[in-house]
């Protein structure tokens, strides 16, 4: 049983999966763009104020809002097929195009929320296990469901009262100082600056999901057989810790953590709009605004997209943890 | 407590497991210091929610005071006034309203699709169970949040469609849950011993299955109305709530512009969430340890 | 207190009890014993005995909850209270060990080859290619086939007799001076228990190591171990040379376990003599009295060989679909019972003995071949005449633990059947509800109490008393013993043949242990991969075995040499 070919067998199970999936998830989207009462070109004609009837005829013409349902959904399709997500009615400009500029900002900010929830929770999580039933487990726990209780828009507000109202040290909100000119490495630590607050924001809650996760996963593994096994062979408790138990534990993490991608996406949204990061989320709220429905389910796919992305990847991290997986 | 060193004697994890939820459960629950604390906050919470329209009766968006009063400034508004003059106690004790109802009525809602899904998924097997699992599957991938968002920015946002549109997304949760215990209990020996009596299948879910399969639901059920109101406020928080009803979120919404100089606004009705999630987490976990000792620590 | 100068392990006053809810429960009394040098000593008891935790105890691998007192004498060094970190230098160096489950044991996650490396090269500090020849050497030291390929290879594509090979080469990789065994084939097949037991026999001469073995199976003691300590409720009954267990054994406990316990090479059966009971109480200072019962034999008319048989399977096929391809469980299998008889399945896991009885209960499609239940074709019915089917034919369950819902009380585990199979009537229910469980033993109160208040034994009467609740005529007992202590095994086959008496039963019997087969059947068929390759009386089945699978599973139950396979 070569690696490769666990690595290639998983990638093509991987791929049957997500196509039913994806084709679902594609449906579904047209549903819902179908139930919305009324459509961009109302919202346009509405703010407007000026908009004739046979103006709103003829705009819903361009969109392609008066064809039988079923045309809709093949045009739909169609246009899917080559990346058009439609143009925005509110914004004029391709959803695509507008998606591809925000993207990049949300990811960044994801990665770094996700680095940091997966660090630190991991870490407190090993020390939780170790201690369990002891003070320093108890205390842990209940910061950790503390930490589990709290919406991340207002833990964002309450830094930014007490790092950018209070104390000044880091900036409010927006993406970058504008107008200085910064290069190289002052840039990135401009850039890096306005995001250690929504970053944080946003992890704070996976540190407690993680942390809870993985004490949970530790005592289940250290209560398994081979561990006394590992005991019984005189390795020392810290081989024992990470070797056996957090080793094995790694893979109950990892699927849950895979699963909290989607979440964490929705996450990103409500702090970006408290630190008016331009990002995804931004645009998502900014759609919510203008009821551009067009944008939000673009929106919608894409990040449906990205989690079975992610999912996949989840599972071929899994073919590397778990020797079981892959063979038959 | 485990002894996983004997055989018989001492009763094992899935003996404890299977003590009549009546006392023992009960018992343990009841002495777990964070379940009491949990329970403690939130009776308090429920029974303001209950007495609000008593205690502050009317419209708790009228301007009753000068705007910009902070706590503790004038003792008829202990908890201030905001930007408009509007009292903060009364928005805070009417907004508990808003937060339960939409946990409450969210988690029944998803605790019923997600149990009927999960169970019948787990029950039957085969291909039931393989289009159940796809439609759990797709309703995972799409990110729960962003799909509350359009869903109640294509229908309306009143409270019944956001407890509504939380339900959908989070009944996965339940389904799977409930479909892998159905799967692996179906497999045990008393309810291969049901079926040789001649059991149908409605008798084998419903009385040998389900209460065995109930009790990590339950744990769940607490954690999913805790989410639901951290959603809900996340929705009103980004205006998508009804605007003529005040909840947490839209009042954090709100004093958010007034952060540098009023940031109470923004601190108070967080703070009124924060504890009310608290105490369902802490609810939660007393449920773990007392109805699924497997997780308990030795 | 005197040194004993040629013990390689001293055991003194050994006491172990463990934190409870309210409380402590001991688990080891007062415990004495020694070991003897390149000697074997087996501790053998039953559940609950502490033979276990005294294993663990020598090299302190109780739980946290656990707190032991005594002295542990090892190499001059009192390993009760030695600190941790030298302690660490004993374990896995001068002192191994292997335990029960080796599916369990082994870390999945890691290569064999870096497994047994990883002790070497943390307590020798040699460099990995060392570690990695050394780990080479001891896999093939233990005979595992094909070693330079195995180093490379994970658990999970190991058999269980494979995988405890590589326990066995982990636990001696220090060249051990002695080797704790803990049940080390209590899960495993009895062809491949015998060779495992072989192999730590030859290590021992081999290395002149000691081994400290824990069993619940006299047979293994009296074949294998040089000294016995007989264990109950944590104390040391009696101590024996093992030669003498079965002779000069003198306290009743232990003479209770000899009587309870069958051998393949006893002539006794079901027909002609019940097995002894022991039957264990505490007197008013809590001290434990012991005493030995034996049941009266049942009064059985002889099988009528010419009477319609009970059940007749013609040429049962059961297949499942593994991935695409047709997998037979069972295969062209044909069978009879007669009233009164029971007919004895034997054969070892995964020889399709359980597809064969869920097969003929009707929970598992047939794929082809005929079933008649006195005289009529079962194999399609559907609707009231499976209904009514069911009222005839019943199933005793293995696990005691698995197979009573632990929602349900006792009565109401018992009531289900009876509204199921339309009686109505309340007083009637309650009445046959006293009725059978008087008759499987158990107080009358018991009907209202939950599962999980009674011991295994007891439930598995709870069982029984499902069963036979409906009056059916045959009953399938799928290993109804197998996770039982022989006290209570002796129990449970006593009143299978008590009840076979008062209820006019037929029981189609399987199970993997040979001699209890022997001893509870009238025939014995033996199945292997899903076929029968012999039938005889119980009789003739172990003195002319004809296919040499049987003469296999007979040599490996009498604990003597088997033909070495692969295991």
């Amino acid at each position: 049983m070569s690696g490769l070919s666990r690595i290639l067998r998983t990638l093509r199970r991987s791929t049957l999966q997500a196509i039913p999936t994806a084709i679902c998830i594609i449906v579904l989207n047209f549903i819902l763009l179908q139930m919305a009462p009324g459509d961009a070109v109302d919202v346009l004609a509405a703010e407007s104020g000026a908009a004739t009837l046979e103006g709103m005829a003829a705009m819903r013409e361009r969109f392609g809002l008066n064809a039988p349902v079923i045309e809709q959904l093949s045009a739909y399709l169609n246009r899917l097929l080559h990346l058009d997500l439609g143009t925005s009615a509110r914004f004029g400009v391709p959803i695509a195009e507008l998606i591809a500029q925000r993207l990049p900002r949300t990811l960044l900010l994801m990665a770094l929320a996700l680095g940091m929830a997966a660090i630190i929770g991991v870490a407190l999580g090993a020390v939780m296990s170790s201690f369990a039933g002891r003070l320093s487990d108890r205390v842990l726990s209940i910061l950790s469901l503390l930490f589990y209780s709290i919406p991340n828009f207002w833990i964002g507000l309450m830094l930014i009262v007490l790092f950018s109202v209070k104390l000044g040290w880091l900036p409010s909100g927006g993406s970058g100082s504008i107008g200085m000119g910064l290069t190289g490495w002052a840039a990135l630590v401009d850039q890096a600056r306005y995001l250690v607050l929504p970053a944080a924001s946003l992890a704070l809650y996976y540190v407690a999901i993680y942390a809870r996760l993985t004490r949970a996963a530790m005592l289940e593994v250290r209560a398994q057989d081979y561990v006394r096994t590992a005991q019984a062979k005189g390795l020392p408790p810290l081989v024992v810790n990470v070797h056996h138990i957090l080793r094995n534990a790694l893979i109950p993490i990892t699927t849950m953590a895979g699963m909290h991608v989607g979440a964490m996406l929705g996450g990103a949204v409500v702090v970006e709009t408290v630190f008016s990061l331009p990002g995804l989320g931004r645009l998502a709220f900014e759609a919510v605004l203008g009821r551009d429905i067009q944008v939000l389910l673009g929106i919608l796919l894409l990040s449906s997209f990205f989690v079975i992305v992610m999912n996949a990847l989840v599972d071929l991290l899994h073919t590397f943890l778990d020797p079981k997986i892959g063979v038959h | 407590m485990r002894l996983p060193f004997f055989r018989n004697e001492p009763p094992t994890p899935y003996d404890m497991a299977a003590a009549n939820l009546s006392n023992r459960e009960l018992r343990l629950f009841l002495t777990n210091p964070n379940a009491v604390v949990g329970l403690g906050i939130l009776a308090s919470v429920a029974l303001l929610a209950l007495l609000a329209p008593a205690l502050y009766p009317g419209d708790p968006l009228s301007v009753v005071a000068e705007p910009f009063l902070w706590p503790g400034q004038d003792w008829a508004y202990p908890l201030g006034t905001d930007a408009l003059g509007r009292d903060v106690m009364a928005g805070a004790l009417h907004g508990a309203r808003i937060s339960l109802y939409v946990g409450l009525a969210a988690t029944i809602v998803g605790f019923g699709i997600g149990l009927l899904v999960g169970a019948s998924a787990g029950y039957f097997g085969g291909r039931t169970d393989a289009a159940l699992v796809k439609l759990i599957e797709v309703f995972q991938t799409l990110p729960n949040f962003v799909l509350v968002v359009v869903i109640v920015a294509v229908l309306e946002p009143t409270p019944t469609v956001v407890a509504v549109a939380i339900a959908i997304v989070s009944w996965p949760t339940i389904a799977r849950l409930a479909r892998a215990e159905f799967r692996s209990i179906r497999e045990r020996d008393y309810v291969t011993a049901a079926h040789s009596l001649g059991c149908g299948s409605i008798h084998i879910m419903g009385r040998e299955i389900l209460p065995n399969a109930l009790p990590p639901l339950i744990v769940t059920s607490s954690i999913m109305v805790a989410s639901a109101i951290l959603m809900e406020s996340g929705l009103s928080f980004m205006g998508l709530s009804d605007s003529n009803i005040i909840s947490w979120g839209s009042m954090i919404g709100a004093g958010r512009e007034f952060i540098r100089t009023a940031w109470y606004l923004t601190a108070l009705p967080g703070i009124a969430i924060v504890l009310t999630v608290l105490a369902l987490n802490m609810i939660g976990d007393g449920l773990n340890d007392a109805l699924n000792p497997r997780t308990q620590n030795d | 207190m005197d040194v004993n100068p040629t013990a390689i392990l001293d055991v003194r006053n050994l006491t172990v009890s463990f934190k409870v809810q309210g409380g402590h429960a001991t688990a080891v009394n007062r415990l004495s014993f020694s070991i003897p040098a390149g000697r074997t000593m087996a501790l053998v008891g039953e559940s609950g005995c502490g033979k276990s935790t005294t294993a663990l105890s020598v090299l302190r691998l109780l739980p946290r909850n656990a707190n032991l007192k005594g002295q542990i004498l090892f190499g001059g060094q009192n390993l009760a209270t030695l600190p941790l970190n030298a302690l660490r230098k004993v374990r896995g160096h001068e002192i191994g060990m292997i335990f029960q489950e080796p599916m369990t044991s082994l870390n999945p996650v890691h290569r064999i080859g870096r497994q047994i490396a990883e002790a070497i090269l943390y307590h020798e500090k040699t460099t990995a290619e060392a570690a990695r020849a050394r780990a080479l050497e001891l896999l093939r030291l233990v005979h595992l086939p094909d070693p330079e390929r195995r180093l490379d290879v994970y658990p999970h594509q190991l058999s269980g007799g494979q995988r405890q090979r590589v326990m066995i080469a982990m636990a001696i990789a220090g060249n051990p001076k002695l080797l704790i065994a803990d049940e080390p084939t209590t899960a495993l097949d009895a062809t491949v228990q015998a060779q495992i037991l072989e192999l730590i026999d030859e290590l021992r001469r081999k290395l002149g190591m000691a081994i400290l073995m824990i069993t619940h199976d006299l047979g293994v003691v009296s074949r294998w171990a040089d000294e016995v300590v007989v264990m109950h409720h944590g104390e040391n009954l009696e101590h024996l040379k093992a030669a003498d267990l079965f002779t000069e054994g003198r306290h009743p406990y232990t003479r209770g376990l000899i009587g309870a316990s069958i051998r393949v090479s006893q002539d006794i059966h079901y027909r002609t003599r019940p097995l002894s009971e022991i039957r264990v109480s505490r007197d008013a200072e809590g001290n434990y009295e012991y005493a030995l019962e034996l049941p009266t034999r049942p009064k059985l008319p002889p099988i009528d060989s010419l009477a319609p048989p009970v059940l007749e399977v013609r040429n049962l096929v059961t297949s499942y679909d593994l991935a695409g391809t047709e997998l037979r469980a069972v295969d062209d299998v044909s069978l009879i019972i007669r009233q009164g008889e029971t007919l004895g399945l034997v054969g070892e896991s995964g020889c399709g003995k359980s597809t064969l009885s869920k097969t003929i209960m009707r929970l598992v499609p047939a794929t082809s071949g005929q079933l008649l239940f006195m005289g009529r074709d079962i194999t399609r019915l559907e609707g009231r005449g499976l209904q009514s089917l069911r009222a005839n034919m019943q199933m005793i369950f293995q696990d005691p633990f698995g197979s009573l819902n632990p929602r349900h009380t006792v009565g109401g585990i018992l009531d289900i059947p009876l509204r199921l199979h339309g009686i109505a009537d309340k007083a009637e229910r309650r009445n046959r509800i006293a009725e059978v469980i008087e008759k499987v033993g158990l107080p009358a109160h018991s009907v209202l109490r939950y599962p999980h208040e009674f011991s295994g034994g007891q439930r598995q009467r709870i069982g029984i008393a499902r069963a036979l609740i409906l009056r059916p005529s045959l009953v399938i007992c799928d290993e109804p013993v197998s996770a039982l202590d022989v006290s209570v095994q002796s129990q449970i086959l006593n009143l299978l043949a008590q009840l076979k008496e008062q209820f006019q039963l037929s029981y189609l019997f399987i199970s993997h242990d040979l001699a209890v087969v022997q001893y509870i059947s009238d025939r014995v068929m033996v199945m292997q991969s899903g076929r029968f390759v012999e039938e005889g009386s119980y009789r003739d089945i172990l003195r002319n075995p004809r296919h040499s699978y049987t003469r296999t599973l007979i040599a490996a139950a009498e604990g003597g040499r088997v033909a070495e396979a692969a295991a």
